[in-house]
């Protein structure tokens, strides 16, 4: 029976190694995946096809730390009378009328962001393009993070650019 | 590549479609070749070493039949081995016109190593004696061989690793850095250990299965042809999904999906069917399963390449898309070069023009108030017999008021256009004719 062994450990050796990839898809789609909206915005439209600046939705990324997503009121501005008979501009005029704010999920992440500090001003003041960091944005029909945003990128970028690499830059 | 960026015109989206089915196929053709010639030429050389040693002619018959397997002709060699060669390398740079990245020129070097490493191999193929008085220069040569193909293919598959990272694209790697990364290592070491399940399938299906009326073995030999086979065919099955593994783990996010985890997951399952045939080969007597090996070896093989391939779609889906739009934009233009030279008239009818305006530019505009875009009423004078601005205007918006979103281009043909702006200077001003002009 000794000689039957083999098969039992492959099963064991196979399917350990099946958990592992369920465990990397896993992780995938909790983690890293592009989440879903509250209403599927498309880049390719606003930002492809209508041409619509990045400065002119994320009003504070050449002001601040932090580049925001426009209000319902801003939406609205176009959207009160552009496809109105869509159903996601609908949905948009719900929390318009309901006067909510729209939760958008977070899609750009720094995984260890509570020790970083990283101003989205102090890059478009350096004339750094939006699509350095953020991709072929205009093209997304669903937006997602196509740069891994860690240390050692951000740290390439800095020494090509000549842009200050020591420590308190970032971490203050 | 230059030479791409200067004579190629961006793909449209089907035709890049069509390109990357042409890949996969060209892949499927080439690469369980060299695998199995990678494959059979090493555990050749190992098994005339140690007949070197230890003088046993079934290490001497093995080791002759099996580069006659993998090698049966040149025109094999040709069209599995060389001919996807300029395939690849064409699509590959159609693909990656446009980038910032220039590693395609390391196709046409890898190519060039492969197609001097099959040379070599034809040599040592042919100068190989049966009866094992083999001389070690003899057994270099197909060293030499080996090596150039491993180098070969490594670097071809590197060629394209930088595709799987957009965010390094703008960083100036040399060649090196570019062939040291570790998820290339990883997705070599998954070729190479596909290889191995792969040569070992073939000795299954080639000595024992297809051609069924050539008697390639003798007796004494065919015991340890099937357990070699299915030894090699265990090693590769066990040693595959690990690399698999890593390779998935360090592949960046940009390139994964949902997808890829699922046929990876499928990949293990057809390596664990392999698996458990080559198993049972070794614990019976008679060799069996060679047709069920080498099918599934051929499965596992497709599915690292459509895998590999949907990883880099993952990739680059923003690069595509910019090239798609391009032609997209290089259509329309030809379209109206063509329009503007064949001289066609092209008629203002007021009418057509109103038409238009109720159905396109009333989602944004109205004459006398303010809605996405200005009253017309207030921007339309400064037109007033300047038809051929406005008609430019309309055709290619710029921004000019800073109160205001940008105006999106129409995309109308140019008929309508002209019948739009009749119809609106008609509004605002009178005396405004139809005019046919060209």
């Amino acid at each position: 029976m000794k000689k039957y062994l083999g098969i039992p450990l492959a099963f064991g050796f196979f399917g350990f190694l099946v958990l592992a990839y369920v465990a990397l898809g896993t992780d995938y789609y909790r983690h890293k995946q592009a989440p879903d909206q509250p209403i599927a915005f498309s880049h390719k439209i606003h930002a492809g096809k209508v041409g619509l600046q990045c400065l002119f939705c994320h009003e504070t990324a050449d002001k601040s730390e932090f580049a925001g997503v426009p209000s319902v009121e801003k939406c609205m501005s176009c959207h009160k009378n552009v496809a109105t008979d869509r159903p996601e501009i609908q949905k948009l005029a719900g929390y318009w009328n309901r006067r909510e704010p729209m939760e958008w999920n977070r899609v750009h992440r720094i995984r260890v962001k509570k020790y970083v500090y990283f101003s989205h001003e102090r890059h478009i003041k350096a004339k750094v393009d939006c699509a350095n960091c953020h991709g072929e944005v205009k093209y997304m029909e669903r937006i997602r993070q196509v740069r891994s945003l860690q240390m050692g990128w951000c740290v390439s970028c800095h020494r090509e650019k000549k842009a200050p690499t020591d420590c308190l830059t970032c971490h203050k | 590549m230059d030479i791409f960026n200067r004579y190629v015109l961006p793909p449209t989206r089907e035709h890049l479609e069509l390109l990357r089915y042409l890949l996969m196929l060209a892949s499927l053709i080439q690469l369980p070749f060299l695998g199995i010639v990678m494959g059979s030429t090493f555990v050749s050389l190992v098994l005339n070493l140690r007949d070197k040693d230890e003088a046993n002619p079934t290490y001497a018959h093995v080791a002759n039949d099996l580069m006659k397997m993998a090698m049966p002709s040149r025109v094999a060699v040709v069209v599995f081995g060389i001919l996807p060669l300029p395939v690849i390398w064409l699509v590959y740079g159609q693909w990656f016109i446009r980038s910032a990245v220039n590693t395609m020129h390391l196709v046409p070097v890898g190519a060039l190593v492969i197609i001097a490493g099959l040379v070599v191999l034809m040599r040592y193929c042919g100068t190989l004696r049966r009866d094992g008085r083999n001389s070690l220069v003899n057994i270099g040569v197909g060293g030499v061989g080996l090596a150039c193909l491993v180098v070969g293919t490594y670097v071809v598959y590197g060629s394209v690793s930088r595709f799987f990272d957009p965010e390094r694209w703008f960083l100036h790697y040399h060649a090196v850095r570019t062939l040291t990364a570790w998820s290339l290592i990883w997705r070599y070491l998954l070729f190479v250990a596909a290889s191995l399940s792969m040569t070992g399938a073939a000795i299954l299906f080639f000595f024992f299965k297809w051609p069924r009326d050539e008697k390639r073995i003798e007796g004494g030999d065919v015991r340890f042809l099937k357990n070699l086979g299915a030894g090699l065919a265990i090693a590769g099955t066990i040693l595959c999904p690990v690399f698999g593994f890593f390779y998935l783990f360090t592949l960046p996010v940009v390139a994964a999906s949902a997808g890829l985890y699922w046929m990876g997951g499928a990949a293990v399952g057809v390596l664990f069917v392999i698996f458990v045939y080559a198993y049972r080969v070794v614990l019976s007597p008679a060799p069996r399963f060679g047709g069920r090996s080498f099918v599934l070896g051929l499965v596992v093989f497709s599915l690292m390449i459509v895998g590999d391939q949907l990883a880099l779609v993952n990739a680059t889906k923003e690069h595509t898309a910019g090239l798609v739009v391009e032609a997209e934009q290089r259509e329309a233009e030809t379209a109206a070069k063509r329009e503007a030279a064949i001289g066609v008239a092209v008629t203002a009818d007021p009418v057509r023009g109103e038409e238009v305006f109720k159905t396109v530019c009333m989602t944004c505009h109205r004459m006398d108030e303010r809605l996405v875009g200005p009253s017309l009423q207030t921007v339309l004078p400064k037109y007033t017999g300047k038809m051929d601005a406005l008609v430019a205007f309309i055709r290619k918006p710029s921004k000019m008021n800073p109160d205001y979103p940008p105006m999106s281009a129409p995309g109308l043909p140019l008929a309508d256009v002209k019948s739009v702006a009749a119809y609106l200077l008609g509004q605002v001003g009178p005396g405004q004719r139809t005019e046919t002009a060209r």
